[in-house]
């Protein structure tokens, strides 16, 4: 019977390898410094109970949103009708159909950026823009714009939940039983992978199992400051994702650290669940990942969260290298004629009170400054002063045309020894002018 | 005419008239986007042509896919019909543990897929794996394979796996088939010195010729556009050791190709259906047919 | 049967047994355990059972109640007009096996391939002013279903003879009462089978409810487990609970169902 049964488990999979993907495909963007900005409470008012629909993908509803809405209920009289998407193609896929249908939500939660390229009508006649709105000036526009701004410069996207960042995730038990500091250069990574593989644990684990994970690596190598000049360039076909030397460091880094012998042996056969217990029981050293995996060892391994610290994965030294940072997704207000009582819940959300309800209930770190209650781990917080002392980068940039939908798979292949990281990179190059080409691109004739 | 008059067309038409609306109409109208370039939001410039087909033609990774399909299918379907029917005649016997075995068999094929994959991603991991273990404990250890990871073997535990789930299908039908020989058949022939393998041989096996057939063409269909499992279990991979063309069609739809993915769903149906109906054709005749 | 011999066949059935529990038993195992011991995927027993735990916030996150109303209504409108059409479409196909049937025939063969398109069925129920409406799904489900189900029960006519037809003709019965009341009683294997596929087949989607039903009232179960596999994915015991309970009713059915697909209820109907 699997005769029929195909497109439904098919959706139903996509999220296997979509679920951690569309987090990643959000756009980042750079961050300097955070400058002080004064706080300035959204003035909330009750009203007469007013019901808004919305629509967003099923796993951003956890419990900040929870606790959000209880609150919401009590003291804005607004209720959220809430209807979920999953992750992945199909959810997006669905949404594109409502869209192109008008069958419309009062507020849409989306990944960061919202471009016309994405199928949802032109952004300015089907959302709101948020830069006249009392909520923005606790938030750092400056530094976001490229990257949660759409084409015409206006930002209609009002963050929802916190950024994420890639980095390596280390077991601090595990460095201080052996002596080890944190590797500043490649060099001092390979000598304490080395120590570590010495004294009989896994220097490195790869989860090469769940696909989506080996991207990480070339993730973060590719997280520089000249990213968006990179992206403008290839854009326009001047130059080429295959001379991206950038991220080839990273997919280099996974050959090398497997041809040393530095990773666990089954590392096509371990999983994501099986990385985070290695890394928690201290059986593992290093894991390159990023920073939402902290919610889960936080929830499976309570007593071990403490163990486990962040620093940047050294791919060149001489502090050239960069966390690398995923914008957190946002939520659109679409024109209709429940926009203003949308408008005001959106005050109400980014208002600091608010956000400090949000965050009191779930991880990551917020975008929204003067948030003073989160529910960072250690790893977390390491990670933002590293990110608050500037040494950190968005990992995507504003591409025109997509090229990284098989990317984890190729990355593991490249694991699996059956392709190089020239052959990757070609493969990704090969994509984005197909995609370019189908769309009559006038520069990729 | 008796006939015509006993078995109306108004008896035929009500089931037939929704599939053609709401199934074969939308889905067959879909083919028409195979020859434009919609993208991702569902809308399209212009007319490509063949285009779209002649991309998929120049695919390296297609051979592969192609040639993992047709294994898949047919060796799924040899082992899914062959054990099926072998079970079936088994659990027929009414031993008291074969009662178990009945209800047993039938369970997979309710399991979701997702509780599939996770249990068997455990089973087959090479270290920790309960089948590796189990090998290792009785000194077979050159058994002991990395079944998902080596690209080598990689098709056929999947195909292990495709034949653990589904083979209660045919069973169930074959036992329905079973039920329906009348006793008196059987009794009759034991009467005229037919017993065991004569039985089945002579009696048996003609009577369920036609759900045989029947079983071959679903499982074969149901093999050859095979996705959600391979998905599940390895992503295609390792690299794409294991892709099947569904697979393929993923991929084209997942980078915004829209237009290709339906140009390639368009070859995988013409190619199923090729298959099967020359399949079909080969398949020994219905002998119950008065 | 000699007693040996019936021996090796009982223990070659508890062998083929385990083999097919091993994974049924991974599922329910894991989703009595915490979440970091699941995350294993193990053999062993949890170290504390949470029988009750793991379920009962399933029961409560996924809306259990009203996605097991919603799917119950569902697949009750979609079995009864499946099994209605298919059985009557199936036996004129293989009673009058003229051309144009024979053309039928393999059109059922191409719908068994023909994959589903979301995109032109949701602007088609659009048309019709039945999206989000249950009627429009069970069309939908009575359509997607029709050739394979169809398909099954023109292979079962094949086993009832015409003289049958004929018999009841003959004491002049009508065309409706020798099908409802002959025929239809004859199919009690071949109904059973149908039903417990096309329920199976109908509880277990989620793609139709999902871009054709989905609003936040109208869950069914097997989008609860979709959801809970986006939304909890590294939580596997409360996955493997939510597919243990989405799962039950099938099982309890099938298990119901199958002594009229095995009692042999048809032997001595040839007689009529």
């Amino acid at each position: 019977m699997n005769a029929r049964g195909l497109l439904k488990v098919k959706m139903l999979l996509s999220i296997v390898t979509a679920s951690a993907l569309i987090v990643l495909s959000a756009c980042g963007g750079t961050v300097s410094e955070s400058s002080q900005t004064t706080q300035k409470p959204a003035a909330v008012k009750p009203k007469e109970k007013t019901k808004l629909k919305v629509l967003g993908f099923g796993s951003w509803f956890k419990e900040g949103m929870d606790a959000v809405l209880k609150d919401a209920s009590e003291k804005m009289g607004i209720e959220l009708e809430i209807e979920k998407v999953p992750e992945g193609d199909d959810g997006v896929k669905l949404v594109r159909t409502r869209f192109a249908t008008k069958d419309l939500p009062d507020i849409l939660l989306w990944s960061a950026g919202l471009t016309e390229s994405q199928n949802l009508g032109i952004p300015s006649e089907t959302f709101v823009s948020q830069d006249d709105q009392p909520w923005i000036s606790n938030f750092d526009k400056n530094s976001w714009k490229g990257a949660m701004d759409s084409e015409d410069g206006l930002f209609y996207g009002a963050p929802y939940g916190g950024m994420n960042s890639a980095v390596v995730l280390y077991n601090k038990k595990v460095f201080e039983g052996l002596e080890l500091q944190v590797p500043k250069t490649l060099e001092e990574f390979w000598s304490v992978s080395e120590k570590i593989k010495k004294s009989g644990k896994i220097p490195v684990y790869l989860s090469g199992k769940d696909s989506w994970t080996l991207q990480l690596p070339p993730f973060m190598a590719q997280a520089r400051p000249g990213l968006s000049e990179f992206f403008k360039k290839v854009n326009v076909n001047q130059a080429k994702l295959s001379d991206w030397s950038d991220q080839k460091r990273g997919l280099v880094f996974i050959q090398d650290v497997i041809a040393k012998g530095y990773v666990n042996k089954e590392f096509l056969s371990d999983s994501y669940d099986n990385a985070q217990k290695a890394l928690a029981d201290g059986d593992a050293g290093m894991y390159l990942m990023a920073t939402w995996v902290m919610a889960d060892i936080s929830k499976k391994y309570p007593d071990k969260v403490n163990d486990i610290g962040a620093f940047i994965m050294p791919f060149e030294g001489n502090g050239a290298d960069r966390v690398g940072l995923f914008a957190p997704n946002s939520m659109y207000i679409v024109k209709g004629k429940n926009q203003d009582a949308a408008q005001q819940f959106v005050n109400y959300f980014e208002s600091i009170d608010t956000q400090n309800i949000y965050f009191a209930n779930e991880g990551g770190i917020p975008a929204i400054k003067g948030v003073t209650v989160t529910k960072l781990t250690p790893a977390e917080i390491e990670a933002q002063k590293l990110i608050d002392s500037g040494r950190a980068s968005a990992v995507y940039s504003i591409s025109k045309y997509a090229w990284d939908s098989d990317f984890g798979s190729l990355t593991q292949g490249l694991a699996a020894g059956g392709k190089s990281p020239e052959q990757v990179q070609e493969s990704i190059w090969n994509t984005f002018v197909k995609n370019a080409k189908s769309k009559d691109d006038p520069n990729f004739k | 005419m008796l006939r015509k008059q006993y078995y109306r067309y108004t008896m035929f038409l009500p089931g037939f008239a929704v599939f053609c609306l709401f199934f074969v109409l939308p889905s067959f109208g879909s083919f028409f986007y195979g020859f434009t370039n919609l993208d991702s939001g569902f809308t399209f410039t212009r007319f490509v042509g063949f285009e779209n087909f002649i991309n998929l033609m120049r695919e390296p990774d297609n051979f592969i896919a192609f040639k993992n399909t047709l294994i898949f299918a047919f060796l799924t379907t040899f082992f899914k019909v062959g054990l099926g029917l072998l079970l079936a005649i088994f659990v027929n016997l009414k031993l008291k543990t074969t009662l178990y075995l009945r209800s047993m068999l039938f369970f997979p094929v309710i399991l979701s897929t997702i509780a599939v994959s996770l249990a068997f991603t455990a089973m087959l991991h090479p270290e920790r794996g309960i089948l590796n273990e189990f090998l290792r404990w009785v000194h077979m250890d050159f058994l002991a394979q990395s079944w998902l990871t080596n690209r080598e073997i990689v098709m056929y535990s999947v195909s292990m796996v495709e034949i653990w789930k589904y083979t209660g299908l045919s069973v169930i039908l074959f036992l329905a088939a079973l039920q329906s020989i009348p006793k008196e058949v059987t009794e009759s022939a034991q009467l005229d010195g037919a017993t065991g393998w004569k039985s089945l041989r002579h009696i048996t096996f003609p009577l369920l010729l036609p759900v045989f057939n029947t079983s071959i063409v679903l499982h074969l269909i149901g093999g050859l556009k095979v996705f959600d499992l391979i998905i599940a279990l390895t992503g295609g991979g390792p690299g794409n050791a294991s892709m099947v063309i569904n697979t393929l069609i993923y991929k084209s739809f997942t980078q915004g190709r829209n237009g290709e993915a339906t140009a390639a769903s368009f070859i995988l149906f013409l190619l199923v259906l090729f298959i099967v109906l020359m399949v079909n054709r080969l398949l020994p005749k219905h002998e119950t047919e008065r | 049967m000699r007693s040996w011999r019936k021996l090796i066949l009982e223990v070659i059935a508890v062998i083929i047994s385990s083999i097919i529990a091993i994974p049924l038993y991974i599922t329910v195992i894991n989703s009595f355990k915490n979440q970091a011991e699941a995350a294993d995927l193990g053999l062993a027993f949890p170290t504390y059972w949470r029988l009750i735990e793991n379920y009962k916030e399933v029961f409560i996150i996924a809306k259990i109640p009203q996605a097991l109303g919603n799917s119950s209504i569902l697949t009750f409108l979609g079995v009864i007009a499946i099994i209605f059409c298919c059985s009557t479409s199936a036996y004129i196909i293989q009673r009058r096996d003229n051309r144009f049937f024979r053309i039928v025939q393999k059109m059922l063969i191409a719908g068994m391939v023909l994959p589903i398109s979301i995109i032109t069925t949701y602007y088609l129920l659009d048309t019709l002013h039945l999206v989000r409406t249950h009627i429009g799904v069970t069309l939908i489900y009575m359509a997607t279903c029709y050739s394979f189900i169809t398909y099954l029960y023109i292979s079962f006519f094949h086993g009832i003879p015409r003289e049958m037809d004929e018999a009841a003709i003959i004491d002049g019965i009508g065309h409706h009462g020798l099908f409802w009341k002959v025929i239809f009683p004859l199919l009690k294997p071949i109904n059973a089978t149908a039903l417990i596929i096309a329920f199976m087949e109908i509880w277990n989607d989620f793609t139709v409810p999902f871009y054709l039903l989905n609003t936040a009232n109208r869950f069914t179960l097997s989008l609860t487990v979709y959801f809970f596999f986006g939304q909890h994915a590294s939580e596997w015991n409360l996955v493997f609970a939510d597919i243990v309970m989405v799962s039950l009713p099938i099982i309890v059915f099938y298990l119901f169902l199958q002594r009229y697909i095995v009692s042999g209820l048809t032997a001595g109907a040839v007689k009529g």
